[in-house]
């Protein structure tokens, strides 16, 4: 049994550790991938900022200028090109509809002001990895105190009907 | 020692470990990394059949109150509440699974959408079956009001879900049951690690329950010896 | 048949002469669910603007959590009089001990609910006098009284009674109270009866099940 609360206790911090390492650092800005979280838009309903979480949870908000391009889709997968000088009401209600639909986008960006905002592109690999350790981690953790649990019990309950009997007999 | 390393061959166990071991490595090692959402897609591996088995836990646990309301047989309540509380532990590790999984993908923790709703109301349900089933004093009254709260959870189920369904669509479509549509089938890689992993949680749901129940038969054996001690300390009185 | 409707009802009616006598459940429950309602007004800071949006979820939630506290408070006025046991020895079927508890809790709600309604409806400025809200609070008022009654009976012998009760009855009127919430919403925005059709029929499925499910089941709360 003693065994077994160690091992507990190196998935626990090990938990911890991951989780602390999973700090990224970014010195040039890369296209962010994520979901729309956030769209402002003015009195005329003209999109003016819009919010994105990416894979890590952050939530990057950016600015637009009357150049920044959109290739946004819609549910059916028929794309929507235009750029925010054209069409500022369209857009805010592309984004929208991408917010209600968890729908993922890509951004690049600089200095917080959006370039392009398109379709989210496939084959960028994300390090979520944290997120699937901590997965694994918890839960496995509670399955085991559960079982811990569940030993402990069942010991108690040997012992306590072993000394019965020996009374009896 | 022997007799501790001979407990441990259960031939359950040693089925449900292998088949975790090899679940273990289809997810990590065979099955390549989905492009849209990376490693965590990993989860899907994880938090789907730890949800049939909660599932699992839900019917067994309505199938043998409904038993024990007609049979009045006890080895019914045993294994209600055995798969109960099996059931609230695969219930509680599919949330947080769920949970873990939406916050990268979805970007929150939680939504008020229909299955992640209809699951949560599920696992209170299930958690209220066994604090009740602590409150009451034991006997046969505490195993027949406990079964009628089983039936009760299984007439819901359908009604909560059909509810929940009418809000709206935020989750992936289901992959299986009764629910899924056509256009949500996996493709091949998924489908042979879920199924494999599906098989693993299976047979560990089984064989969990299966010591609770033990441990629940032992419990009612200590209450007789216990008697039956008492019983003959009187005699021995007299 | 007519004898089972008379039985039902001489059993609501010894409820609520009782409950005309002392007004026990009904001044709890409408008292609970008025100051809920009072208490929301300064929690979610109401307007104008979000009256129609929050509304229905603040009086359904107001009449779910009082009826809890009114149903304790009718069982324990049974088991304060032992009149429980009585009941059982009356050469009676338990499922119409069941109907007959269950309409004495359906009359106290709804009565609380003529109390509540209009209140809310001043708070919030909303118009409710229609027909739709009649139809919502009937059904949502069979289902919470059938499915309180059953947990009622079953919660009145255990140690924590007051806890025991909503963490059992809640969870399980849940659908209910979606299907109250939604519709009534549909309603203060002043949609047609067929946008709330199949709220509706929820509520209906959900009344029925119960009070079928629970005359059935009843009978294993009254042994021994």
């Amino acid at each position: 049994m003693p065994k077994m609360k160690f091992a507990l206790a190196l998935i626990i911090a090990l938990t911890f550790s991951v989780a602390v390492a999973q700090t990224s650092s970014a010195d040039h800005e890369p296209p962010i991938s994520g979901i729309v979280v956030g769209v402002e838009t003015d009195d005329s309903g003209n999109l003016t900022r819009f919010a994105v979480s990416d894979s890590t949870g952050a939530v990057n908000t950016f600015t637009i200028f009357d150049g920044t391009e959109y290739g946004l889709e819609n549910q059916a997968g028929d794309r929507w090109v235009s750029t925010q000088g054209e069409e500022p009401s369209e857009a805010a209600r592309r984004l929208r509809d991408h917010r209600e639909r968890f729908a993922p986008i890509t951004v690049t960006s600089e200095n917080g002001t959006a370039f392009s905002v398109v379709e989210r592109e496939e084959g960028k690999l994300e390090t979520n990895l944290g997120y699937l350790f901590a997965v694994f981690a918890i839960t496995w953790a509670l399955f085991f105190a559960y079982v811990l649990y569940m030993g402990r019990k069942q010991r108690v309950l040997q012992h306590e009907i072993a000394r019965l009997k020996c009374t009896i007999g | 020692m022997l007799n501790k390393v001979l407990d441990l061959l259960d031939p359950l166990l040693i089925l449900s470990a292998a088949l975790m071991g090899v679940a273990l490595y289809l997810i990590f090692v065979w099955v390549p990394t989905e492009t849209n959402q990376g490693a965590v897609q990993r989860i899907l591996y994880f938090h789907v059949p730890v949800a049939w088995g909660s599932m699992m836990g839900i019917f067994v646990v309505s199938g043998s109150s409904f038993m024990y309301l007609w049979k009045k047989n006890e080895k019914w309540d045993r294994l209600a509440v055995a798969s109960a509380e099996v059931g609230v532990i695969f219930g509680a590790m599919m949330l947080l699974s769920g949970m873990i999984w939406a916050r990268p993908v979805w970007a929150v923790w939680w939504t008020g959408e229909a299955k992640l709703t209809t699951a949560l109301i599920l696992f209170f349900i299930y958690v209220a079956y066994l604090m009740f089933r602590a409150y009451f004093p034991p006997g046969t009254q505490r195993q027949r009001l406990a079964a009628i709260i089983g039936v009760i959870g299984a007439v819901d189920t359908p009604i909560i879900y059909f509810a929940a369904n009418l809000w709206s669509q935020a989750h992936p479509p289901l992959v299986t049951g009764p629910a899924a549509d056509a256009e949500s089938a996996l493709g091949s890689d998924l489908g042979t690690v879920l199924l494999a992993s599906t098989l693993a949680f299976s047979f560990l749901f089984i064989y969990m329950v299966q010591t609770r129940y033990k441990i629940r038969k032992s419990e009612d054996d200590l209450v007789e010896l216990k008697r039956a001690s008492s019983a003959s300390a009187m005699t021995g009185a007299n | 048949m007519m004898g089972s409707l008379a039985v039902i009802w001489a059993i609501g009616r010894k409820d609520l002469l009782l409950e005309i006598r002392n007004k026990d459940v009904v001044v709890a429950v409408a008292g609970f669910a008025l100051l809920v309602l009072v208490i929301f007004t300064f929690a979610i800071d109401l307007n104008q603007g979000n009256a129609e949006l929050v509304g229905p979820g603040v009086l359904w939630a107001g009449i779910a959590f009082a009826g809890v506290t009114g149903l304790n408070r009718a069982f324990a006025l049974e088991v304060e009089g032992s009149t429980l046991e009585a009941l059982m020895l009356a050469p009676i079927s338990r499922d119409l001990i069941y109907l007959g508890k269950a309409l004495g809790n359906f009359l106290f709600i709804a009565v609380a609910q003529i109390i509540v309604i209009p209140v809310f409806a001043v708070l919030f400025n909303l118009v409710v006098f229609r027909w739709e809200m009649l139809a919502i609070s009937l059904l949502t008022t069979i289902g919470f009284s059938a499915v309180g009654t059953l947990f009622a009976g079953m919660s009145v012998r255990v140690r924590a009674r007051e806890v025991m009760l909503p963490l059992l009855f809640l969870p399980v009127v849940t659908p209910l109270l979606m299907a109250a919430v939604e519709s009534t919403s549909h309603m203060v925005y002043g949609r047609s009866w067929s946008d709330m059709a199949q709220w509706l029929q929820l509520a209906v499925a959900f009344d029925v099940a119960f009070l079928v499910v629970s005359a059935f089941i009843f009978q294993h709360i009254l042994e021994d």
